[in-house]
């Protein structure tokens, strides 16, 4: 026992001994920083140099849509060129890292604008880290015609954002819509594209029939809508370069609404009105096979499918109420996601997969909401009269949704906020516009 | 019976006698009864007097509210302490008067008449006093109508005091947290507080034990030839470890006891000492106290507030990163030098879009030089930080 009593003693006073030595061999400083700060981050976008003077007022707009783009976002805040030191002069020339650092620009995009005879436009542009004392990526040059000046500005806008924030852009996107002009007991509504922003609108209906809930094809070239050209609700397949549209082959007298793409693009998930049951189904574009997904005396309608394709998210008052229902995308048992008070409808799956946006209703109140995949974290981004269908941006940062005011004289339109809940704009529209449906990013 | 008819005949004129003739004797006992009722005679005369008296002051009832603004006029007018208390009697009065005047309404009447009672005649010829009384009568009874006034200056000069005491408060709350506090009052910075405040509990255990550590620092080379040493002599001399266990023991001083105790400690010695001798930076070990915790905070607190996640991927802004840095003597740190060691959480592309946001918070916060003790430089040559953006997502 004596042994065992002072080799205990011993090992513990061995460990007495260690235990500062390893204390104290601590290496590298170690410091955790949880706290950090959120504002726009400074930069700076001088008026692109033209190479060429007819380039000279295109170098002006393009630096300008640039700027636009990324102030819009609220993530970044443009430093006025008054305020610049360092004038760039020459694309080629070195930065001046020390001026840019002594206006505070964390980022600087410099480029030049060149506009051949034929009319040929090249816009080159670099991206600068300023307080890394280098560029963020190599250089870029890009071409097109002059009219595609704005699309080339998106373009280079979205080369920025991501390589200054790490995620896809979403400005070289379109958005199509409802237009509606008209007082609200006579409202005519038509089909309209435009650029995210609000340029280049183009209608690609006219407005003899009603017609709402547009939405793109993954890969943007097609828009599924619903339309009462027949009498009955019936849903449409419009290609948007050529204008033209057919009917999906749905039975004539049924009412068939709510349609979607797959992310193949390959069939479309709709809603079927038969009798007073509304249930979902899957149509083959190819074959127009259409597959039972739902078969319950409920309302089911408003799918969407997963950005994988392997699940659809809808909206149904299987429980009495409007809530939010997961599903295999061939069918089958659903599940559901949505737990908070109030009725929940018109899910949309972000393009990333990790959020899915509704509208919410409660309390006499509209909301846009996210959640995710599971019904966890929810958040509600907005409140209003009524604020409803939401889409999301390509990169799945922005909804755009619809927002009407209230009265008789209230007007309708487009709305986006970033997902944080901040940055809640209004997109330029020259009339009322609703049921917007975000693009992909265009190629 | 005679005698009882004698006894009772005698008590019977003795009381008639009593009756008759001892009032005389008794009228002096009667007589407060009498004076009473003529002091009452000479009170309704003074009520009479005071009722005159009072209605001066029931005429101001009508115009308690109206006049209290004039009474607010009547203090400016006022001779040589107007300069001065102008500027604070006009804010003062109009709160105090206008609450105290409704109240001094109904206590008119009734105060009156306790202090009348005391000195009637002398306040009589006072109307305009009592009206300023109740401005001021509730603290004092009967105190010169003039001192309330610089009363209530006075109170207005002592209340912008204990504004800058409140600004104040901050850096109190910093300095006893942090063992130096002139490390912390030196950047002068409102919003560290809150996060020094907080931080500091949070690692206040860590530098506890690292000052504790501290003392052997210069140990390693002495730890070295001792573990020699006692692997040469460790039977017949202990170390000093040894000794204090066998007194902490204080079981048996056997020499066989001793022996196995020195021998464990001297193996565990030696393999301590052989650990030091691999690591090459065991020359380099920083000397000197590490930094306190309020200089790491100082630190932490600096950066985090160039730490901008506003334009942070969401894929980033779940990705823990630790990005390693050295620095130089002037407290900028070495711009080649960031990298980034570890990430956990996310993506790739994320951990690289948070290392850029870290870099940039590094550099920017960085460019004039963090504020730390140069004869502790050892200590902070190479810094490793975790951006863990968890609390500054949004949710």
């Amino acid at each position: 026992m004596k042994r065992l009593t002072t080799l205990a003693c011993a090992l513990a006073a061995a460990f007495t001994l260690s235990a500062p030595l390893s204390a104290q061999d601590t290496g590298p400083l170690q410091i955790d920083i949880t706290r950090g700060v959120i504002e726009p981050l400074p930069i700076a976008v001088p008026d692109f140099i033209a190479e060429t003077p007819q380039a000279a007022e295109l170098a002006r707009q393009i630096s300008d849509v640039i700027a636009a783009d990324l102030v819009g976002t609220g993530l970044f805040r443009e430093i006025p060129s008054s305020a610049h030191i360092s004038q760039i002069t020459n694309f080629a020339s070195p930065v001046q890292y020390g001026d840019w650092k002594a206006i505070n620009a964390q980022g600087l995009v410099t480029g030049a604008v060149n506009v051949d005879a034929s009319g040929a436009l090249s816009v080159k542009f670099r991206v600068f880290d300023i307080f890394s004392d280098a560029p963020l990526g190599d250089g870029l040059q890009l071409g097109g015609s002059e009219r595609s000046w704005r699309r080339i500005a998106h373009k280079v806008a979205d080369v920025v954002y991501s390589r200054i924030t790490g995620e896809g852009g979403y400005f070289d996107s379109r958005v199509v819509f409802v237009s509606q002009t008209g007082p609200k007991n006579d409202r005519r509504k038509r089909l309209a594209v435009m650029d995210y922003d609000g340029a280049n609108l183009q209608y690609l209906t006219d407005d003899n029939y009603i017609v709402f809930a547009p939405r793109f094809s993954p890969t943007g070239d097609r828009v599924l809508y619903t339309s009462y050209e027949s009498g009955t609700p019936q849903i449409m397949m419009l290609d948007v370069g050529t204008v033209s549209r057919q009917r999906l082959p749905v039975a004539s007298e049924a009412v068939s609404f709510a349609p979607r793409f797959s992310p193949d693009g390959r069939s479309v998930v709709y809603s079927l009105t038969t009798g007073a049951n509304t249930d979902l189904y899957s149509m083959d574009i190819a074959s127009g096979q259409s597959t039972r997904l739902t078969n319950t005396p409920a309302i089911e309608t408003a799918p969407s499918f997963s950005p994988d394709g392997s699940q659809i998210v809808f909206e149904s008052d299987r429980s009495g109420t409007q809530q939010l229902y997961i599903m295999p995308a061939s069918g089958g048992e659903a599940r559901r996601i949505s737990n908070g008070k109030g009725r929940y409808g018109t899910p949309v799956w972000s393009p990333r997969g990790d959020l899915i946006a509704f509208t919410k209703q409660n309390e006499g109140r509209f909301h846009i909401g996210v959640m995710r995949s599971d019904g966890s974290e929810e958040r509600l981004l907005t409140a209003s009269f009524l604020d409803e269908g939401p889409s999301w941006s390509p990169n799945g940062r922005v909804i755009m949704f619809t927002r009407e005011s209230q009265g008789a004289s209230g007007e309708s339109a487009l709305y986006t906020v970033d997902i944080s809940g901040r940055n809640l704009k209004r997109v330029p529209t020259d009339a009322g516009a609703s049921d917007p449906a975000w693009s992909p990013l265009l190629r | 019976m005679n005698t009882g008819q004698y006894i009772s005949g005698a008590g019977h004129l003795g009381l008639i006698a009593y009756m008759l003739f001892g009032g005389l004797f008794l009228t002096p006992d009667d007589s407060p009864s009498v004076a009473v009722q003529e002091v009452a005679l000479i009170s309704e005369a003074e009520f009479a007097a005071l009722t005159k008296s009072n209605t001066a002051p029931e005429v101001t009832e009508a115009a308690p509210t109206p006049q209290a603004p004039q009474i607010e006029d009547a203090p400016t007018p006022r001779p040589t302490q107007d300069t001065p208390p102008e500027a604070t009697t006009p804010d003062v009065p109009p709160p105090s008067t206008p609450d105290e005047a409704p109240d001094a309404v109904p206590d008119l009447p009734s105060p009156p008449q306790a202090e009348v009672s005391d000195t009637p005649p002398a306040r009589q010829p006072e109307p305009e006093l009592s009206l300023e009384d109740p401005g001021a009568g509730i603290p004092d009874d009967a105190p010169p109508t003039p001192r309330p006034v610089p009363r209530i200056s006075d109170q207005n000069v002592t209340a912008p005091e204990p504004a800058p005491q409140i600004a104040d408060a901050p850096v109190p709350d910093v300095s006893p947290d942090a063992e130096t506090p002139d490390v912390i009052e030196e950047p002068v910075e409102e919003a560290a507080p809150q996060e020094t405040t907080t931080e500091i509990v949070t690692e206040a255990e860590k530098p506890a034990g690292l000052s504790t550590s501290t003392r052997p620092k210069a140990r390693p080379a002495d730890l070295a030839a001792r573990a020699a040493a006692a692997a040469q002599a460790a039977q017949e001399t202990p170390p000093e470890p040894a000794q204090e266990t066998v007194e902490a023991a204080q079981t048996q001083p056997d020499n066989s006891a001793a022996e196995a105790a020195a021998q464990a400690a001297a193996a565990a010695a030696s393999a301590l000492a052989a650990e030091v001798s691999d690591t090459p930076a065991a020359p380099e070990r920083p000397a000197g106290p590490p930094l306190t915790a309020g200089e790491k905070d100082a630190l932490r607190v600096a950066v985090s507030q160039c730490w901008n996640v506003g334009a942070m991927s969401t894929d980033a802004m779940r990705t823990v990163i630790t990005v390693g840095v050295d620095m130089g003597q002037d407290g900028k740190p070495l711009a080649g030098s960031i990298r980034l060691i570890k990430f956990s959480g996310g993506t790739e592309a994320g951990a690289q879009a948070g290392f850029d946001v870290a870099r940039r918070a590094i550099l920017r916060c960085g460019a004039s030089g963090f504020k730390l003790p140069v004869d502790k430089y050892d200590h902070w040559r190479t810094i490793e930080m975790t951006f863990d953006p968890e609390q500054m997502r949004f949710k």
